[in-house]
């Protein structure tokens, strides 16, 4: 599902953007605290309205409400804002018992959206409330999946996860992406995470698009980013303060690689 | 140095569900401990024990006072939580209404009230954001706001469950660094739950907890050079200790650093 952003504005914290989200890829938005990136989304979901340009999903102008959100999954940046059931299995069900989905088919779907985030039918019966927030992240992400979105947008999803919960997330995302031809929008302003699972990126700043890219091209815009205050991962800002040394060490996101690069120098 | 907390033989259950495993450790005054471990690990209940807010197995002593329902409020009035979710710790509806709330309802006088404003607002850049009203502050300034309002009425220990998810890495290293300070000139007892182990960088003490049960206790450093620890438990050494320790295998460097720029001035100098 391809969605194109023509000159959409939302009065000064959106201005103009023009961009195209392609389908069945991973893009990530990007851009310091206060950039626009969440009002994208929300604009993206239908949540927000534009005050000027329009939206294209899959060539339509028009795209029915009820079916965008069928179709784009969405999850918050606070897994908490997603929770209002009592059980674990009525808070991913509740979007199936809303399309009226047969009780049958609503617990296998359900059953195998918990399978898909990680986790088993143990929880089914448990309390949102009483689980870990990385838990919590999951399950918000299943109540997204269960009703097969051809988008997931997920707004800042590693904030509130540990290591091991980051690398399975981007396990998850990658596996939607092969395997489900899913279109992935994360996002975020964690370059760490970013880099690992893009195939194309747009960075916003103060509503605007000032970069974007695909695959490779984050290593190269190193000092971009760090120019519009993007936080980047700490191996990028030991390279850059090398770099101001006057010691020349290529960008790269492979410790090893580093290391060789440091003894060369050294 | 004196112990402020003592746990012994503690446990808990949330729904049939063994979360806390007969837990004991025993933390000083005047010290800065990380408890760290993957989502689910406990982390956050271990938190709530010690704040009294759920029922446990076991003995806990805070300050001298034995948690139970007698001593509840004596305990309190000595600590300060900060938890992770924001939205649920705002008291006032100005941000100064919030950073005041504590003190006027342990019935400090309004000279005492004005003068830790002064002193907690300009510790943590909030002067101008006093006369503002919450709801129009952004994220990142309720988060400040909730761990500076958790200073005002000048608790001995300070308890922080994963509360700096708003915070920009910027102003996150410029409150660990103030807490730091402040820990040090006032010799209180912070006791920091985070998974993020650059954070863990600031404490001088690391619990690692793994379903329920305290696995490792030390040094922050001697925490991170223990790679098979880490890797077990899913836990990323920070990276300029990685890099330290990989640059020291390779005879580059003698010792691991913290800081970024003293590694690159000393290894170009």
């Amino acid at each position: 599902m391809e969605i194109k952003l023509n000159n959409v504005s939302y009065n000064y914290r959106l201005r103009n953007v023009n961009y195209v989200f392609e389908s069945g890829v991973v893009t990530c938005v990007i851009g310091k605290s206060g950039s626009g990136k969440s009002l994208l989304g929300f604009i993206i979901v239908g949540l927000v309205g534009v005050t000027s340009g329009y939206i294209e999903i899959d060539g339509k102008r028009d795209y029915d409400l009820k079916k965008v959100r069928k179709d784009i999954g969405y999850v918050f940046q606070n897994p908490m804002d997603h929770i209002f059931c009592d059980t674990v299995y009525e808070e991913i069900s509740f979007g199936l018992r809303q399309y009226k989905f047969k009780l049958d088919k609503i617990d296998e779907q359900v059953s195998k959206a918990l399978s898909m985030v990680g986790l088993d039918d143990s929880y089914l019966d448990r309390n949102p409330r009483n689980l870990s927030s990385g838990e919590v992240e999951r399950v918000a992400i299943a109540a997204s999946l269960v009703l097969n979105p051809k988008v997931l947008i997920l707004d800042e999803p590693t904030v509130y996860l540990d290591n091991k919960g980051v690398r399975e997330l981007n396990k998850l995302l990658l596996m939607l992406r092969d395997k489900y031809g899913k279109s992935i929008i994360v996002i975020s302003n964690d370059m760490d995470n970013v880099s690992d699972i893009y195939d194309n990126y747009v960075m916003l700043d103060k509503g605007s698009i000032v970069s974007y890219g695909s695959k490779g091209d984050i290593l190269n815009n190193i000092d971009l980013f760090m120019k519009y205050g993007m936080e980047v991962s700490d191996i990028f800002r030991f390279i850059k303060l090398c770099n101001d040394k006057g010691v020349n060490i290529k960008y790269t996101n492979n410790i090893m690689k580093l290391v060789g690069y440091v003894m060369d120098n050294v | 140095m004196r112990n402020v907390i003592n746990v012994s033989n503690v446990s808990v259950m949330y729904e049939d569900k063994v979360v806390i495993r007969n837990v004991s450790f025993d933390i000083s005054s005047n010290s800065f401990v990380a408890i760290v471990g993957l989502n689910g690990s406990g982390k956050s209940t271990l938190i709530k024990v010690m704040s009294g807010l759920i029922k446990y197995n076991g003995y806990i002593n805070i300050n001298g006072y034995v948690m139970d329902d007698i001593n509840i409020n004596n305990i309190r009035q000595g600590m300060a939580v900060v938890m992770d979710d924001i939205e649920s710790q705002f008291m006032g509806e100005t941000v100064f209404e919030d950073l005041i709330f504590n003190m006027e309802n342990l019935m400090y006088s309004d000279k005492d009230i004005e003068k830790r404003v002064e002193y907690i607002s300009e510790l943590f850049g909030l002067k101008d954001l006093l006369d503002v009203e919450v709801k129009y502050i952004s994220n990142s300034e309720r988060q400040l706001v909730s761990i500076a309002a958790s200073l005002m009425a000048s608790p001995s220990i300070l308890l922080l469950d994963d509360c700096f998810h708003q915070l920009s890495v910027r102003d996150k290293k410029r409150v660990l660094n103030i807490l730091k300070k402040y820990r040090k000139d006032n010799k209180i007892s912070i006791i920091m739950v985070t998974h993020n182990m650059e954070d863990v960088m600031y404490a001088d003490r690391v619990m690692v907890i793994n379903k329920g049960e305290i696995i490792s206790d030390g040094s922050v450093i001697s925490t991170f050079k223990n790679r098979s620890l880490m890797e077990k438990n899913g836990l990323k050494v920070p990276f300029v200790i990685d890099l330290s320790m990989r640059l020291m295998d390779r005879g580059v460097i003698d010792h691991v650093y913290l800081d970024m720029g003293k590694l690159v001035r000393d290894l170009w100098k």
